[in-house]
């Protein structure tokens, strides 16, 4: 397969600075071979040779899980720009950059450019950026849910008109790292920003799986919050919370892949991100990546990053308690292994 | 491919893709593989008097309790359709009953 264009996402609610940071970034020569696609043309002024507006379109499936949902906008646009590009109707690019609107779900964008075999095939996700505007963030985070969606997916997230009085960023920032530890926090300067920062971060780019993960154990691991809690009783983040599970002992993947389907089944809505080293007996380990119920194929490494060889997987839930994940995970796990014979016939 | 629809058909589950084996292809063992599914998986379903056949290499034919066949391309649709079988209730891997029996 040849290489696939990267696709940034960038999301962010109503009024968050998403266009005004997208104009900023187009100016960075990074983006000169970019297609950019934006669903509204606003009241900031987008400069570029390539851009092109989408409405957003959707099909919910029959099961109406928002997942499920194909963005058939997306689909026909990124379609016709490899057709478009294949007759030489426009220049070569390198890369896209979706801007969604204020109130998207991200989730359907990552869905479908795996569920579309042409998509699949010529693009891949680099990552999600989301905009967070600090005046507002306390009061989106307590009444919008679809704010709580667009910070918990995001591999960065940009803090915006954090100059403005009354902000009050170490709370803004608190708010934005218990839903999502993992994720890099910038601050733009009037809507500026590095656009090596946000673009290129090749989140799964196979020579960059393990470094992914390992970020995230280090961000789990240092974040001070209590993991273990399923229901949070202030009610400021609505369970939102991420912890990481380590087993010593080799997982069984067959009973792993029937779990964790099971578990997307039962509380798919409630698994917001999951990623993971597994060692599954192999050489090297088997790198998990997925975002609600989108689960990208996992792929074998020939070697493990470092000396640790433990199966390591972070998962972000809502109203999920750590300790019944792992007793789950244990439970079904021993199942799949022969039963180790009493200590008295070893002793025989 | 979505995990809760999975009847979209654009690629392999991902829960297909892993296994003990670097290099993809080795058909027997994804039989193999496809076989211990099944076995672990009725071990899963046999408290709620459901059971699941390999079928063809290509999917699982779930077996209800009033002797329903339902083809499914893949785990994901399997426990969607158990789902739709119990009324609409999942099967929960939480569950401590079920743990228990377990």
């Amino acid at each position: 397969m040849s290489e696939r264009i990267p696709l940034t996402l960038i999301t962010g609610f109503l009024g968050s600075g998403k266009t005004t940071l997208l104009g900023h970034l187009l100016r960075d020569p990074l983006l000169s071979d970019a297609v950019v696609l934006v669903n509204e043309l606003g009241e900031v002024p987008l400069d570029h040779h390539l851009l092109r507006q989408i409405d957003e379109k959707t099909v919910i499936l029959d099961s109406g899980c928002v997942c499920c949902t194909i963005r058939t906008d997306l689909v026909d646009e990124l379609r016709d720009l490899q057709v478009r590009q294949y007759r030489g109707e426009i220049p070569a690019f390198r890369r896209v950059i979706v801007e969604t609107t204020g109130l998207a779900d991200p989730v359907p964008v990552l869905g479908t450019l795996l569920q579309d075999p042409l998509l699949a095939a010529h693009y891949m996700a680099d990552g999600v950026v989301t905009t967070v505007d600090a005046i507002n963030a306390p009061l989106q985070a307590r009444r919008q849910p679809e704010w709580v969606k667009q910070v918990v997916v995001a591999d960065r997230i940009v803090l915006t008109k954090t100059d403005l009085a009354g902000v009050d960023q170490p709370l803004v920032e608190a708010l934005v790292r218990d839903r999502n530890p993992v994720a890099e926090l910038l601050v733009a300067d009037h809507g500026a920003i590095s656009a090596a920062a946000l673009i290129g971060l090749g989140v799964l780019a196979e020579d960059r799986r393990a470094e992914q993960v390992q970020a995230w154990l280090t961000a789990v691991e240092a974040d001070p919050h209590d993991h273990d809690h399923a229901h949070d009783e202030h009610d400021h983040h609505a369970g939102v919370h991420a912890f990481a599970l380590r087993f010593e002992e080799p997982l069984d993947w067959t009973m792993f892949g029937l779990w964790l389907a099971m578990l997307l089944q039962s509380h798919g809505e409630d698994i917001l991100r999951v990623k993971g080293l597994l060692d599954t007996g192999a050489e090297g380990p088997l790198v998990l990546h997925g975002v609600q119920h989108v689960i990208h194929p996992p792929t074998h490494l020939a070697a493990w990053p470092d000396d640790d060889h433990a199966s390591r997987i972070v998962l972000i839930v809502r109203n999920i308690a750590r300790a019944d994940v792992e007793q789950s995970l244990r439970t079904f796990d021993r199942l799949a292994k022969p039963a180790q014979p009493p200590k008295s016939e070893i002793l025989a | 491919m979505c995990s809760l629809c999975g009847t979209l058909g654009a690629a392999a589950h991902w829960s297909e893709g892993g296994g003990d084996r670097t290099q993809v292809g080795a058909r027997r063992d994804v039989l193999r593989e496809r076989h211990r599914r099944v076995a672990l998986l009725n071990r899963v379903l046999r408290s709620y008097t459901l059971s699941v056949d390999e079928w063809e290499e290509t999917a699982y034919i779930l077996h209800g309790p009033s002797g329903q066949a339902i083809l499914c391309n893949d785990l994901t649709a399997v426990f969607a359709e158990v789902a739709r079988l119990r009324g609409g209730v999942a099967l929960d891997p939480l569950d401590p009953a079920l743990l228990e029996r377990l």
